[in-house]
């Protein structure tokens, strides 16, 4: 089976764009070296790759992902890379700073990992030619400057597929974070993957306005299941979700981490699957 | 038994030695936290007072940041000196952005020049318009100003997600929230190239000066200043507490709205759900440690800057957390509070005098 | 009705955070100091409680420890403000913002951590009356603790002697001072129990309103809380009303958003603090009213001898 884990196309995307900026990175050691021919070849520098979160790196969720993405270059390269993060790197004025101080660092690799910083990255990618940059989920570009995404609505149709099947009340909830267009095409997508096994299903749709604020979403969960929703699906970054729908006994999907310490028992779901869904069942419980 | 006894007249010296003794004690404990958390301290001091000043670029940076901080304390510090404490700069500069957004967007390849000005004035406008409606509800309903201007700050950030979330998204932009990027016309001009830092800079330092001239120098400034330090007295001397309440929040409104259309046209470029980056909030802090004084709120905006970029620089060279920013900003507020007692009272060894209760 | 009746239950579980806090601010205004760090405590008890529940499984012990830290700080605030003479506004706004950034650096190692499962409450009996069931009797103890603060604190502030003594405190420090009272001690106490409230209104947030622990968590519930105090013109029982009030309005925003309502969901979340505004005018207009109510000699320091 396919393995659509939004951490390995992540590690995909950074093992390519590491294979291809090493490349680059090693034809250019050689020039300095053809000046000393004698001397034995220096074993080349290793790389210095640079992450620039906009959450912190124990969200739980994308960030954290991404940062499990960062330690698997690490173990997988070893000593030929240098890796650093800078985390909760406002997507505002600051970014510019921050970017462009990894970049006047020595990092010719650099990841921004979220839409926000796309204005930022180019105009440092204008400056620092030599540094590649890789732009998560945006639609701008440069010659040194690329962006990369995960097919998140491949495994929210798998999610809605299977809520449409468990629901018995025929109501569908969604806790959104903010209305971009990545966020509604995994709502979309749900929905149109429950209709396809359950077409009298309806989805209730309640909007946080944030990525991560886990009060907000327990709010925002418990309306929904107060409006009769018995399958949540959500697409904010924390486990406060997950937490009410347990508590509540209702039945939720998410799509990112797995989090094994809420579910202990109950069916593996899709399995390792991180960016697939987290089947979650309170009545699996035998509660 | 260490006591504490009044001094006759505030102290001069301690007036200007107290922020100082405050920074002191703030590195100080900037230190052993450097060292509880297992990183060398004075590469962590370098980070916050040496890494900021050490190239023009830098210091360019130190600038632009300093510049939104050091206009809207300006503007809290007339507030502050009159008594009427207005909490909510915040929504009063993202309100300030969101007019000068506005207006940059009606420009487009043909307009001329005069729009730069016209995005700054809507700015202004705009920032009072927010804060003329805590003066107003505070005029007629004797509502807390500390309170109405709070919550008019979550309402502002509710007010700019809903334009850059609706009407006013870039159509052009895949549906992400933002407005289009301003065209060139209406940006800022950069004093010099290499740098970001814009023509925001001098407008502060214009201000700065401005407030000394108001405030040292003209009766209007003196009237606004009584009315703070002894509203009886002002009452007596016939100045208007009512005039002093509007002019007040209306200079600090207009003042945090400059501050967010220079933000915008400047170095964001457009108007994004990120505006709001808690710059009303630091310039309280900036303009206590300036004692309110346009020449100490220049010093200070400097050195709050420097706790930002030294945090941002210690985080990603050190790995420190982010958060010791905040911590930082906080200890230096409150040393500086406790370091005030100073000027009023003298410390002393010996015992209570006698009759004096708890 | 079975949704109105959830939805009851949900605003009393939201409103209780803000009655504790409230409460707490209530008595610290009562005798006439005004802490306007109560989103710093706040903050500051949540991690304390997250942390201590993390490491003792007991919620409890975390209650207990957000109080501390509640107490601890505005100790802190009350040595400053009432011995030192600082100003009460600046100072409370430096506790604020100090109680963010360190609650977010305590907190930097909590942020994945989960809590032990947590339990379900029922009044047995109540819990299966049909509608009033869920409306009221599947509460987490704490809540109706804060109905019992709420009734005790009436009691307490108008028909005991210590009531009576703070509200002299706060009315005129003068007179208290000359009737022989530490009324120094006497704020320093209101303050500390009033940070231990907070505290424990922090801590129910991150132990058992969301448990979770995230920085900023308590987004601006303290602030709210200090509105409610005045709005209510420091009667603990508006208080309550209020806190309720505006914790089903916070509900009401995702329940209207659900059921489809075509509002822009950012006019449905400012809904909160712009009911707040409207009431805190409407409240504030007479004057009169106000200064009836309102301990005279709130926000000023007292000093012995001057």
């Amino acid at each position: 089976m396919t393995d659509f884990s939004k951490r390995s196309v992540i590690k995909l995307a950074a093992l390519t764009a590491i294979a291809a900026a090493a490349l680059v990175g090693c034809g250019k050691k050689e020039e300095p070296k053809a000046e000393a021919p004698a001397a034995a070849p220096a074993k080349a520098e290793p790389l210095k790759i640079a992450f620039a979160y906009v959450g912190p790196v124990g969200d739980g969720g994308w960030t954290f992902a991404h940062d499990n993405g960062r330690k698997a270059i690490e173990k997988e390269f070893g000593d030929k890379v240098v890796t650093s993060f800078v985390e909760k790197v406002p997507e505002s004025a600051d970014a510019e700073r921050v970017i462009r101080d990894m970049a006047s660092q020595g990092n010719k690799l650099i990841f921004g990992t979220t839409f926000g910083y796309m204005e930022p990255m180019l105009k440092v990618a204008a400056d620092f030619k030599d540094v590649k940059f890789e732009h998560a989920t945006g639609y701008k570009g440069a010659e040194n400057m690329r962006t990369y995404d995960s097919r998140t609505y491949e495994g929210a149709y798998m999610a809605g597929v299977i809520a449409g099947k468990m629901t018995k009340s025929n109501t569908l909830g969604v806790v959104a974070s903010i209305p971009i267009p990545e966020v509604i095409r995994n709502i979309n997508s749900f929905t149109l993957g429950a209709q396809s096994v359950n077409p009298k299903i309806k989805t209730k749709v309640v909007w946080v306005n944030e990525w991560f604020n886990p009060p907000k979403e327990t709010e925002a969960a418990t309306s929904l299941i107060n409006g009769g929703a018995d399958v949540l699906f959500q697409n904010t970054d924390s486990s406060a979700v997950l937490q009410t729908a347990e508590k509540n006994g209702q039945a939720c999907l998410r799509l990112g981490q797995r989090h094994d310490r809420l579910r202990p028992q109950g069916p593996p779901g899709l399995g390792h699957h991180q960016l697939g869904a987290v089947l979650r069942s309170g009545r699996a419980r035998g509660a | 038994m260490l006591r504490l006894e009044p001094r006759p007249l505030a102290s001069k010296l301690w007036t200007w030695a107290s922020p100082l003794l405050a920074l002191a004690l703030t590195v100080l404990i900037g230190i052993v936290l450097f060292a509880a958390l297992g990183k060398d301290p004075v590469r962590g001091l370098q980070m916050f007072f040496w890494e900021p000043l050490k190239s023009t670029y830098a210091i360019g940076e130190l600038m632009v940041k300093a510049t939104p901080l050091l206009l809207i304390a300006l503007g809290l510090a007339v507030c502050f000196r009159s008594n009427v404490w207005n909490i909510g700069a915040e929504g009063q500069f993202v309100i300030g952005a969101v007019c000068a957004g506005g207006v940059a967007l009606l420009a487009d390849k043909t307009t001329g020049g005069w729009i730069l000005p016209a995005v700054l004035l809507a700015g202004v406008l705009g920032g009072m318009l927010w804060a003329g409606l805590t003066a107003l509800l505070r005029d007629r309903f004797n509502a807390s100003e500390i309170l109405v201007s709070l919550m008019l700050v979550y309402v502002a950030i509710m007010v700019l997600s809903y334009l850059v979330y609706g009407p006013w998204k870039d159509p052009a932009g895949f549906n992400f929230p933002q407005t289009k990027t301003f065209e060139k016309v209406t940006q800022i001009p950069r004093l010099m190239s290499g740098s970001r830092v814009n023509l925001g800079l001098p407008i502060a330092l214009a201000c700065a000066a401005l407030l000394w001239v108001f405030l040292f120098r003209t009766r209007a400034g003196f009237a606004q200043q009584v009315g703070g330090l002894a509203p009886m007295a002002a009452r007596y001397a016939g100045f208007s507490s009512r005039q002093a309440l509007w002019t007040a929040l209306l200079v600090s409104g207009g003042a945090a709205g400059l501050a967010g259309a220079l933000e915008v046209a400047g170095p964001i470029g457009q108007l994004t759900p990120y505006v709001p980056a808690g710059y009303g909030f630091a310039a309280i802090i900036v303009a206590f440690v300036g004692r309110l004084h346009p020449l100490g709120m220049v010093l200070s905006a400097v050195l709050m800057s420097m706790f930002y970029i030294g945090g941002e620089l210690a985080q990603s060279r050190l790995g420190l957390p982010k958060s010791i920013t905040g911590v930082f900003q906080g200890l230096l507020l409150f040393c500086l509070l406790a370091c005030d007692t100073l000027v009023a009272y003298r410390i002393r060894w010996g015992s209570a005098r006698k009759g004096q209760v708890a | 009705m079975e949704t109105y009746a959830l939805l009851f239950a949900a605003t009393l579980n939201a409103g209780t955070v803000l009655a504790i806090a409230a409460l707490g601010l209530l008595i610290n205004e009562k005798a006439g100091v005004v802490n306007l760090g109560a989103e710093g405590m706040m903050l500051c008890a949540a991690i304390a409680g997250f942390a201590a529940v993390v490491h003792t499984g007991n919620d409890w012990i975390g209650f207990a420890a957000g109080m501390g830290a509640g107490a601890l700080l505005a100790a802190v605030f009350g040595l400053l403000v009432i011995w030192l003479g600082t100003n009460q506004y600046a100072t409370g706004l430096a506790l604020s913002l100090f109680g963010v950034g360190f609650s977010a650096f305590a907190g930097i190692g909590y942020v994945q951590e989960k809590l032990p499962e947590r339990p379900q409450f029922a009044i047995p009996g109540l819990a299966d009356l049909p509608l009033l069931g869920n409306a009221l009797f599947k509460q987490h103890p704490i809540v109706y603790l804060t109905i019992a603060l709420c009734i005790g604190l009436i009691v307490w502030l108008g028909r005991t002697r210590t009531g009576l003594v703070l509200r002299a405190v706060g009315e005129s420090p003068e007179s208290a001072h000359a009737l022989g009272y530490p009324v120094r001690r006497i704020r320093l106490a209101a303050v500390v129990a009033g940070g231990a409230l907070c505290g424990l209104a922090g801590a129910y947030i991150s132990v058992i309103y969301t448990p979770l622990w995230v920085e900023g968590m308590v987004a601006g519930k303290g602030w709210i809380a200090l509105a409610l105090t005045t709005f209510a013109t420091w009667r603990p029982a508006r208080v309550l009303l209020g806190a309720y009030l505006f914790g089903g309005v916070t509900m009401l925003q995702f329940h209207l958003q659900g059921v489809g309502v075509e509002v822009p969901s950012e006019a449905l979340s400012a809904l909160p603090y712009v009911a707040t505004i409207v009431v805190l005018a409407l409240i504030s207009r007479n004057p009169t009213w106000i200064r009836v109510n309102m301990p005279a000699s709130l926000g000023r320091a007292f000093h012995p001898g001057s």
